[in-house]
């Protein structure tokens, strides 16, 4: 068995006093997907977070237990250094008002690549990676806010790449996405693995069946704290899950 | 109660299996009542019968790929769900072993067997009761239950083999006979047979309730 790309150890994360997730213990393993799956408010959001520090924006945010990159502590790293290893990509697509090559270049260019020729290679590579090169590449001086929304959604993918990160978080990639589109997310997402770590949090559970190697089913408890309720092979959880709690969410019982 | 219309259609299939159950159940032991009492007239019947079930077999698998289709289960559901069309299917072959029985018999020139039929009789009434309890086990939900009847089937195996023991032992001494005889024994290949379908049913209630794929 291979060492797990991420790995949290009894993380617990505070907003003040209250405790959003409670001893949180998970392996995201290298080249595959897993996913965070769970009701509104599970803390499913929170805990993918935590995965690249974005918690710390939150005044009184205060956590416990250890979340390791590739076998290091990621408090003790540089939090920029962090964020280019660990790119992520939100709900709603949100590219920069600027070209789409910009909005790739964007990236590498702050992170000190300067050369054209490079950039415009990087550029390339990325969008390619994205699967949406065919469709931009004789208009990268366009807006980036001109695509459709799937495009959009592509594009921020592509200039998540553009770093080289080895984890990419999604946040919801494809809730705001139609079904084509949608689709055309998930089959990039089986390509991506090949390359990539991905951890998506979906509140979609069958697109968590198609697109997961992995899934963590994640519950509040009495005092609202989220919790890890089951983790394990995506095909495991889907047909014989261990626990009562995960059968009855999957199958549409509650939540 | 969330998912309502979903949760009555699993009623429904679970009501439907219990029927169609009822029906091999008694395709069997009213074929080998027909055979014992060589009532010429009763087989047709029968026989005909057997389009209903195997409609009701088609009816139960279209009722379960329609919630697959439309309501995505997962888990124990759709566990329950491969499971009850793969019981329809072993519920239609068991009262085609029925049909077959009642066939036999009409092939059969009338008049008194060979010898009085004890054996068949009870082979029959081991394998339906077999039958109901791995039915009552699916339905119920209890995979101890299943697991146990499995071993019922040596009765069978051993009943069988007394069949033939006998059968062979007459055909030696009365070989006038010797066809009558022969067809008796597929009667009782037949029992043996839904047995076997019997078992692979409990396999299938043990999956469904466990997720464990186990071979008897």
């Amino acid at each position: 068995m291979t060492e797990p790309r991420m790995r949290t150890r009894d993380y617990s994360l505070f907003y003040g006093d209250f405790r959003a997730l409670n001893r949180v213990s998970i392996d995201v393993p290298v080249n595959r997907i897993t996913a965070i799956i769970g009701p509104s408010g599970c803390g499913k959001s929170t805990f993918l977070r935590s995965f690249n520090r974005m918690n710390e924006l939150i005044p009184g945010v205060r956590t416990e237990g250890s979340v390791m990159l590739d076998g290091e502590d990621i408090f003790a790293k540089d939090v920029v250094d962090l964020r280019k290893k660990i790119g992520m990509v939100f709900q709603r697509p949100n590219p920069f008002p600027k070209s789409i090559f910009e909005n790739v270049a964007y990236g590498p260019r702050i992170h000190g690549t300067r050369d054209r020729t490079r950039l415009a290679a990087i550029v390339e590579s990325s969008l390619k990676a994205a699967a949406l090169w065919e469709e931009v590449r004789d208009d990268l001086g366009k807006s980036g806010l001109a695509l459709s929304g799937g495009q959009q959604q592509r594009l921020c993918i592509a200039r998540a790449l553009a770093v080289e990160p080895e984890v990419i978080l999604m946040d919801e990639p494809a809730s705001a996405l139609d079904p084509v589109a949608t689709l055309k997310i998930e089959e990039l997402m089986e390509q991506l693995k090949k390359d990539y770590t991905i951890v998506i949090v979906t509140h979609n559970m069958q697109q968590a069946a198609r697109v997961s190697d992995f899934t963590a089913f994640m519950l509040t408890d009495e005092a609202r704290a989220g919790n890890l309720i089951e983790f394990g092979p995506t095909k495991t959880l889907f047909t014989t899950p261990e626990d009562k709690r995960t059968e009855d969410y999957i199958s549409g019982r509650f939540g | 109660m969330p998912r309502e219309s979903y949760e009555s259609n699993l009623q429904t299939v679970r009501e439907e299996l219990q029927l169609l159950a009822d029906m091999a159940a008694e395709a069997v032991s009213e074929s080998v009542r027909i055979l014992r009492d060589r009532r010429m007239d009763d087989g047709d019947a029968l026989i005909a019968r057997d389009i209903i079930i195997n409609k009701k077999c088609h009816d139960i698998e279209e009722a379960c790929l329609h919630l697959v289709a439309t309501q995505q289960p997962v888990a124990g559901d759709l566990r329950f769900l491969f499971s009850a069309i793969q019981i329809a299917m072993q519920l239609e072959r068991i009262a085609d072993y029925g049909k077959g029985i009642a066939r036999i018999n009409a092939g059969m020139p009338p008049g008194p067997h060979v010898q009085p039929l004890l054996d068949i009789p009870r082979m029959s009434g081991v394998a339906v009761s077999m039958l109901r309890e791995a039915i009552d086990a699916f339905l119920s939900q209890d995979a101890e239950a299943a697991s146990r009847i499995p071993a019922r089937d040596v009765e069978l195996d051993l009943l069988y083999s007394q069949v033939y023991r006998v059968l062979l032992t007459h055909v030696m001494q009365e070989p006038r006979r010797i066809d009558d005889a022969l067809k008796l024994t597929f009667v009782a290949h037949n029992l043996e047979r839904v047995g076997d379908r019997v078992v692979n049913i409990c396999e299938r209630v043990i999956y469904y309730l466990t997720g464990e794929v186990v071979d008897f």
